[in-house]
């Protein structure tokens, strides 16, 4: 028998194709996105996605919410399959996506009302709607700011209103594809510790895609693609050791995780897959003992 | 062809409820051959101030002076400052619209009105500067990968011949091989044509590696101006206007605290590798 509830995501053999017609309403291209992807994720990891523009990774994404459903292999979202269209709704609401763009996710004038939407869109009763909307905005720390029109917040603080927005419906599941590209600094690190808090404190399965590395050292499992397959899996440090493989797969690393590669090549007897600045002194500190031994 | 801005204000919405004051009081001077990162939050004024550089935006008060002239004087022709200064938006292959590269490529020489060999030789120059060869020239644009359709983009400017070319956030959303992709050629067409480039950047890491001088905005107005170095020393006012500095910067400084004899001057990898090296050869 399957086992369904231990994963909530389970798929097999993921197989996508995107297909090019031409005027006659003939495939005249197709192009390989997803070539028999197996993901399998427990409920409440984090984990991220790594690879290049063009790798797959949003694909892949959009497979786990059924905006996109498997040409061939299967995808239990929570034990149902995407492929069975009475259950769209449950997987939905069960897995909800964050895009790249805040602006293009936002549709109410009020910061509020926006966060309402999902809810009310499900058919939740008019109180409890408000309930969840307070719920949510105050996960993300952004309850004060519930009358604001959303045009008036910095980018940071759109993103969280637009993880409310996916909050309220209560989901298992959290995809953010790359949900940090537009934004400065401060509302880089704002949405990604908005999303780690979600995953610790509430218990929120989180699937991160970035290409901003030093977002994902945290992540209970990293997962790397190229040309439409998962080509490295582990965690951080596992991934973050092989600086050279990621480089051919035009990709990179923390620079703290550089630096101490760098420092290494030229000698210093420095562990492999450095991840934080904390990791990195400690271990200076520890060769600066020695030389003066 | 330097560029000398003085008191640069501009209002939003003046005289309505919406009233903002997004640029104020700026006053700047961009010489030629520069290579300068501009920096700030969302909000800052960063955008609002490149599209005053083209004449996009039209200041409240204040004024543009480029090679000594008024932008906005009587019989300034806008069209001649338009190819003196290029402007590459944010995610510009979305403005790609013909069905071949080459032909998009076109469309900039072609409107300032130059004559059909010079357009094609621009174009070819432009393309080939971005590194697309020919067999790139009768692609669609939508054949292509996102980073060499921001290529296409980015010689779409090129070939009007700019003196200045202004980018707005060139690498977002690209993965990091293709970010140092396009920060390479911008270095590139910095060194070989002397072009003056104005990078807006999120990214602290990028502005770090590439810039000789960073302009940092906040609330309009200017909160430094100053080398890389000079600007990220400041760590804790920057990371209060939404900002950072770079990792290598919070390394050193890291560094400093555990009682290391380092300068906190770093802020790329190679520098903060010297630094420590240098540190403990000391002793």
């Amino acid at each position: 028998m399957r086992e369904k509830n231990r994963n909530i995501i389970e798929g097999q053999g993921l197989t996508y194709n995107y297909l090019h017609y031409d005027e006659e309403g003939k495939v005249d291209a197709s192009q390989l996105a997803l070539d028999h992807v197996d993901l399998n994720v427990e409920a409440g990891q984090f984990i991220a996605i790594l690879g290049h523009n063009g790798s797959g990774k949003s694909t892949l994404a959009k497979q786990i919410n059924a905006l996109l459903l498997p040409g061939e292999g299967t995808l239990y979202v929570d034990g149902n399959d995407t492929r069975d269209e009475s259950k769209l709704w449950e997987i939905r609401q069960c897995a909800g996506m964050v895009f790249q763009n805040p602006d293009n996710q936002i549709i109410a004038s009020v910061v509020e009302e926006d966060v309402g939407f999902g809810p009310e869109n499900m058919g939740v009763p008019t109180k409890e709607i408000w309930e969840r909307a307070e719920k949510a905005l105050r996960a993300v720390d952004m309850w004060k700011y519930r009358g604001s029109s959303p045009n008036r917040l910095s980018g940071g603080q759109k993103q969280r209103v637009a993880i409310a927005g996916v909050i309220a419906m209560k989901p298992k599941c959290i995809v953010l594809d790359e949900p940090t590209a537009m934004l400065d600094p401060g509302g880089r690190k704002e949405v990604i510790e908005t999303v780690r808090e979600l995953n610790r404190q509430e218990g929120i399965t989180v699937i991160l895609i970035t290409h901003y590395m030093e977002e994902v050292i945290h992540a209970d499992r990293v997962i790397v693609m190229d040309s439409a397959k998962v080509v490295m899996t582990g965690t951080p440090r596992e991934i973050f050791s092989q600086v050279e493989k990621l480089r051919d797969l035009r990709l990179g690393v923390p620079q703290v995780t550089e630096l101490a590669w760098e420092l290494k090549k030229a000698g210093l007897p420095i562990p492999e897959g450095i991840l934080t600045i904390e990791e990195l002194t400690q271990a200076l500190d520890r060769v600066r003992a020695g030389c003066r031994e | 062809m330097p560029i000398r801005i003085e008191h640069l204000s501009y209002i939003y919405g003046e005289g309505t409820s919406f009233e903002k004051k997004a640029l104020d009081d700026i006053s700047l001077e961009i010489r030629d051959g520069e290579f300068i990162g501009l920096i700030g939050h969302t909000g800052s004024g960063k955008s609002t101030l490149i599209q005053h550089l083209n004449g996009l935006n039209k200041a409240s008060s204040g004024r543009i002076l480029v090679d000594g002239e008024d932008i906005r004087a009587e019989g300034y022709s806008l069209k001649k400052l338009r190819s003196k200064v290029g402007l590459v938006f944010q995610y510009p292959e979305y403005q790609l619209f013909e069905a071949e590269v080459l032909t998009d490529v076109c469309f900039g020489p072609r409107n300032q009105g130059l004559p059909n060999e010079e357009v094609l030789v621009r174009a070819k120059e432009a393309l080939a500067a971005v590194g697309l060869d020919e067999s790139y020239y009768e692609k669609s644009p939508f054949e292509l990968s996102g980073g060499q359709k921001r290529r296409v983009a980015i010689a779409g400017i090129l070939a009007m011949k700019p003196k200045v070319l202004v980018l707005d956030e060139p690498t977002a959303g690209m993965d990091p091989k293709g970010r140092d992709e396009i920060l390479d050629l911008l270095k590139e067409l910095h060194d070989s044509q002397n072009i003056t480039v104005i990078l807006v950047s999120h990214s602290m890491e990028d502005v770090a590696g590439y810039v000789s001088r960073i302009i940092v905005l906040d609330e309009g107005k200017i909160l430094y101006d100053d080398t890389p170095s000079g600007v990220f020393q400041h760590v804790r006012e920057l990371e209060q206007v939404g900002l950072a500095a770079p990792q290598m910067t919070y390394v050193m400084h890291a560094l400093l605290k555990d009682g290391w004899d380092v300068k906190t001057e770093a802020t790329t990898v190679q520098q903060a590798r010297d630094e420590i090296l240098r540190s403990l050869k000391k002793g």
